[in-house]
């Protein structure tokens, strides 16, 4: 091929090379138009999030816009209330400083898709800890209280208070024949003189410890009440756990509990009923000579499955 | 309201002038605008504002700006049926003395409205965001044009020159626009020469770096170095006072500044120089 | 000399613009250009079903929103389409037609929607346009899209009495044919007995470039349908088949040479797109033109570059009333960029306009006599030039 060589070397003398500083300063503005000034001014004026509704796609949009751009239908005048509550559908975690931020870094950047609306948007999240961060987060929005007439007119998102959550106990279907859970406690004359007033119950032989001398066991002992009560923590918070409730409870006592025994209270699952989803469980009590001192039964209805 | 009564409106917005003033639009102004209006419902009348204040005139008092105009046009534009510019641009607004006295009166008053109007309309509210864009930037020389501004430190002015077609271009490019060939052989030209082409700008645009806008009048200029011909000259700036005299071939020279930095603005702008 | 290979004909069947105006207060971006989307497919008989591909366009950062095109979506109809953003700086909405061109004839789309906008309210023109500029030399001298130099040269050449005379004619032609144009931004209905009061009277920019010769700033949408062959007989009685075009771009930055005439790309580009269309006479073989021009000055100068003419011709053509839209040779019914400006958009209304004329939809401004061929410049700095050729009949491939 017969073209001209160009030249492509060129002596670079790098003493005439140098840098200098200079900027982009330039004013404008920006016209939110109709629809976008009534989403704002209501942001600002009325704490109030508005969208609009394409009913040919069944979608709300927000932030509003004028035209659903799927159908190309004029949406303009179908303004529906929306609720200041949502939930995340996804985020990310912005840890580098640059000027133009809204806010200091390290933030969290969020979508939020509020209830009844389709179309989720960007905000900030505040008020929970970054590694607990998580997509599906429940939030609400938090007004300005100055406001800007801008989208920052919501100051941020925050989670959404709920009650505290509970892990429930074991249900029918996860309990299994032969499973077993129990606790111990030391019964001091403390809690024996407690319950006497509790229970009223203030008969010499707990109480007065000359009269006990006079009975079999030759000192004081304590109520039946007390060792076998101490199955209850068992199946209310152990097995079957949370959530339990106890339909039945029968005990035979077998030995005295004197004071500072220390007393284990067994539950174990014996048996199953289907038709009631109910189950028995085998109770046993022994002190720290590992005698029994009291056994018997339970019928209980263990917690709901959790979804 | 039919048009000869609407014409008869002029005094009434003369009249109300002064109960509608626009605190925040007359501060910091101090000058008296006259109007000359047309026509059987017309008259003259200035507006004087000053320290925060607003009085209305009858006759012209001293006017730093007269604008003239027909008594329809008036009230057509009081009302804002008719857009001042385009009046303005069309003739049919004539102003004399000082034009941009008169932007800033567009603020001076609140909506006038007609009496026995019914109750004025709250416009719905129109959301507008105002901001400046501002981004540093890093901009490098090159070894070629860091050459020419190295040597405006030492007063010199560099063109470069087509090996081929022997163009001196200034200021220096690695590459002849015409030839697209590198050229290498710098040449001083200048520093005095001729002007060729003045421009000059009554209306500036604002500086990048500060957004401001710069003081007008103020002339852009081609000129002809000593040592260049045709059409190889430099843009640059002419003295402002010597724009009266700015005309083709009228010798000149460029005036440094006291601190050279190697920037094109190391010449503050070339003047003529007196015989 | 090389003729550009189309596999086939791209005809024009759908134009829709927005009002041009410099108050859209009450419209965001998207809105405004949805305005425009839904005149052109209506005009075209179609929907967005139709569309293959969608080609967006503006003054980069003009208003200082970058990337606009993915933002616009909402108000574009491109959800879900192909597309390709251009921006070439004042030409692009010529270039935008010149994409859509290739992308029909190639065979690769058959249907192309165009859009060109500004919404110049929102930025700065001015401070843009000195941006572009060279930030080490340049930039601090620019003055942005003005100069009073072509002004300087023409009274030079002409004498300051006829050169301003024809400058001021120039203009009153362009607002009368604006005042047929419901769509064009100014429209100040001038008389031409006040040529010689605004010529003394219009407050002076630069030199002797005064504000009335200049061009508006304005927030526009205009939009364009392009169909192969087959589909555009389908959609459209009477398409406007584009011959040819061609883009000629001289200086990468300001100056560079000089003082010299700046702006030599017109009359290059004509005389190469004249030569491969058989076109030895234009002002008898074109029927009209659509001519981007940025100021009366500049129209007045460029009617001598586009139509290849030599001495004082052009002046003649303007004093002698060819020019107008009952004239021998109608330049800009629309009324040109003086009327309206809406930068990105701007040199697709030259190509829109033009080919109204062809299909017979420019209503009041429609120019009495047929059109068979006409003519659509683009211009922008630094020094680009797209001339586009428009004809009745479908071209042979």
């Amino acid at each position: 091929m017969d073209h001209k060589k160009r030249e492509y070397t060129m002596t670079i003398d790098t003493k005439d090379c140098f840098t200098i500083e200079g900027k982009l300063a330039l004013p404008y503005q920006y016209f939110a138009g109709r629809t976008g000034s009534r989403f704002i001014t209501s942001l600002r004026d009325n704490k109030k999030i508005m969208g609009l509704e394409c009913k040919h796609c069944n979608k709300v949009f927000v932030p509003p816009r004028s035209t659903c751009e799927v159908c190309f239908e004029d949406i303009s005048e179908n303004w529906v209330d929306l609720p200041n509550t949502g939930i995340v559908t996804g985020f990310t975690i912005v840890r580098y400083e640059e000027p133009h931020q809204p806010v200091k870094p390290p933030y969290i950047t969020a979508l939020v898709k509020l209830d009844k609306a389709d179309t989720p948007f960007a905000h900030i999240v505040k008020g929970i800890p970054l590694s607990k961060m998580k997509t599906g987060l429940r939030v609400e929005a938090v007004f300005a209280k100055r406001t800007t007439a801008t989208i920052m007119d919501i100051d941020h998102f925050r989670p959404i208070k709920e009650g505290p959550s509970f892990k429930l106990g074991y249900s029918y279907d996860a309990l299994e024949v032969g499973m077993s859970d129990s606790f111990t406690k030391t019964i001091s004359e403390t809690d024996v003189y407690l319950f006497a007033g509790i229970s009223g119950d203030f008969n010499p032989m707990h109480m007065n410890e000359e009269f006990a001398k006079t009975t079999p066991m030759g000192t004081r002992i304590a109520h039946g009440a007390l060792p076998q009560c101490l199955i209850a923590p068992v199946l209310g918070m152990k097995l079957p756990g949370l959530g339990t409730i106890a339909l039945e409870v029968t005990t035979r006592f077998k030995a005295p509990t004197y004071f500072g025994d220390t007393i284990t209270a067994t539950g174990e699952v014996v048996e199953k009923l289907p038709e009631r989803r109910w189950v028995r469980m085998a109770l046993t009590f022994t002190n720290q000579k590992n005698e029994l001192v009291a056994e018997g039964s339970a019928l209980v209805l263990p917690p709901p499955s959790m979804p | 309201m039919s048009e000869h009564n609407k014409n008869s409106l002029v005094a009434d917005i003369f009249g109300t002038m002064e109960s509608r003033v626009n605190p925040d639009g007359i501060k910091g102004i101090t000058a008296n605008y006259g109007y000359v209006i047309q026509g059987p419902d017309g008259g003259t009348w200035t507006v004087c504002v000053a320290d925060g204040k607003v009085t209305v005139r009858e006759g012209l008092v001293d006017p730093h700006v007269t604008t003239t105009c027909t008594d329809e046009d008036w009230v057509a534009i009081t009302l804002g049926e008719l857009d001042g510019m385009t009046a303005f641009s069309s003739g049919k607004l004539k102003v004399e003395g000082d034009m941009g006295l008169l932007i800033a009166a567009a603020r001076f008053f609140k909506k006038y409205a007609a009496p026995g109007a019914g109750p004025q309309e709250t416009p719905e509210e129109l959301i507008v965001l105002k901001q400046v864009l501002s981004l540093d930037q890093t901009f490098s020389t090159g070894p070629v044009m860091g050459r020419f501004l190295n040597a405006l430190k030492e007063k010199k002015i560099l063109a470069n020159k087509c090996p081929e077609c022997k163009r001196l271009q200034i200021p220096p490019r690695e590459v002849c626009a015409e030839c697209v060939v590198r050229c290498e052989e710098f040449v001083e030209i200048g520093p005095e020469g001729v002007i060729s082409t003045p421009d000059v700008v009554y209306y500036a645009s604002p500086d990048p770096l500060t957004a401001e806008t710069r003081e007008t009048p103020y002339c852009s200029c081609h000129f002809l170095l000593d040592g260049c011909k045709g059409h190889e000259t430099m843009w640059h700036e002419l003295k402002a006072s010597d724009i009266p005299r700015a005309k083709r071939g009228v010798r000149v020279r460029p005036v440094w500044n006291d601190t050279l930095k190697g920037c094109v603005t190391d010449i503050k702008y070339f003047e003529i120089i007196n015989a | 000399m090389k003729k550009m290979k189309k596999n086939r004909n791209v005809g024009i069947i759908g134009v829709g613009q927005s009002v041009f105006s410099s108050h859209r207060e009450e419209v965001n971006q998207p809105e405004m250009i949805h305005e425009a989307v839904v005149e052109a497919l209506d005009q075209a008989g179609m929907t967005m079903e139709d569309i293959d591909c969608v080609v967006h366009g503006n003054m980069e950062l003009f208003e200082m929103v970058h990337q606009p095109d993915l933002w616009h979506t909402i108000g574009t109809g491109a959800f879900g389409r192909e597309s390709l953003r251009i921006t070439t700086g004042g030409t692009t909405g010529a270039t935008l037609v010149c994409a859509a061109d290739a992308l029909v004839a190639s065979g690769l789309h058959e249907v192309v929607m165009a859009i060109g906008f500004e919404k110049l309210q929102e930025g700065h023109t001015t401070g843009g346009i000195t941006n572009m500029a060279d930030p080490l030399w340049t930039r601090k001298l620019q003055t942005g899209a003005l100069t009073g130099m072509t002004a300087t040269q023409v009274i030079d050449e002409f004498g300051e009495e006829r050169a301003k005379k024809a400058s001021m004619l120039y203009r009153i032609f362009m607002d009368k044919h604006a005042m047929k144009n419901d769509k064009a931004h100014r429209r100040l209905g001038l008389e031409f007995d006040q040529a010689d009061d605004l010529a003394k009277k219009s407050p002076a920019l630069v030199g002797e470039l005064r504000m009335i010769h200049m061009c508006s700033q304005s927030d526009g949408t205009c939009v364009m349908i392009f169909a192969s062959e087959e589909k555009a007989r389908l959609h459209c009685k009477q398409p406007a088949w584009i011959k040819d075009h061609i883009s000629v771009h001289r200086e990468e930055n300001f100056t560079i040479f000089g003082d010299a005439l700046v702006v030599s790309t017109h009359r290059y580009a004509a005389k190469k797109l004249f030569a491969r269309n058989d076109i030895t006479d234009p002002r008898k073989q074109i029927d009209m033109m659509e001519m981007y021009d940025p100021s009366s000055w500049w129209g007045l100068d460029w009617i001598r570059e586009f139509l290849m003419l030599e001495g004082d011709a052009h002046i003649r053509m303007v004093e002698e009333g060819d020019i107008a839209i009952d004239g021998a040779f109608p330049i800009n019914p629309s009324g040109g960029v003086t009327a309206s400006n809406p930068i990105g958009a701007t040199a697709m209304v030259r190509v829109a306009e033009a080919a109204m004329q062809i299909m017979g939809t420019a209503g009041d401004h429609q120019v009495p006599k047929q059109v068979n061929t006409a003519l659509a410049s683009g211009f922008g700095g630094t020094m680009w030039t797209v001339l586009t050729l428009l004809t009745r009949e479908a071209p042979e491939l």
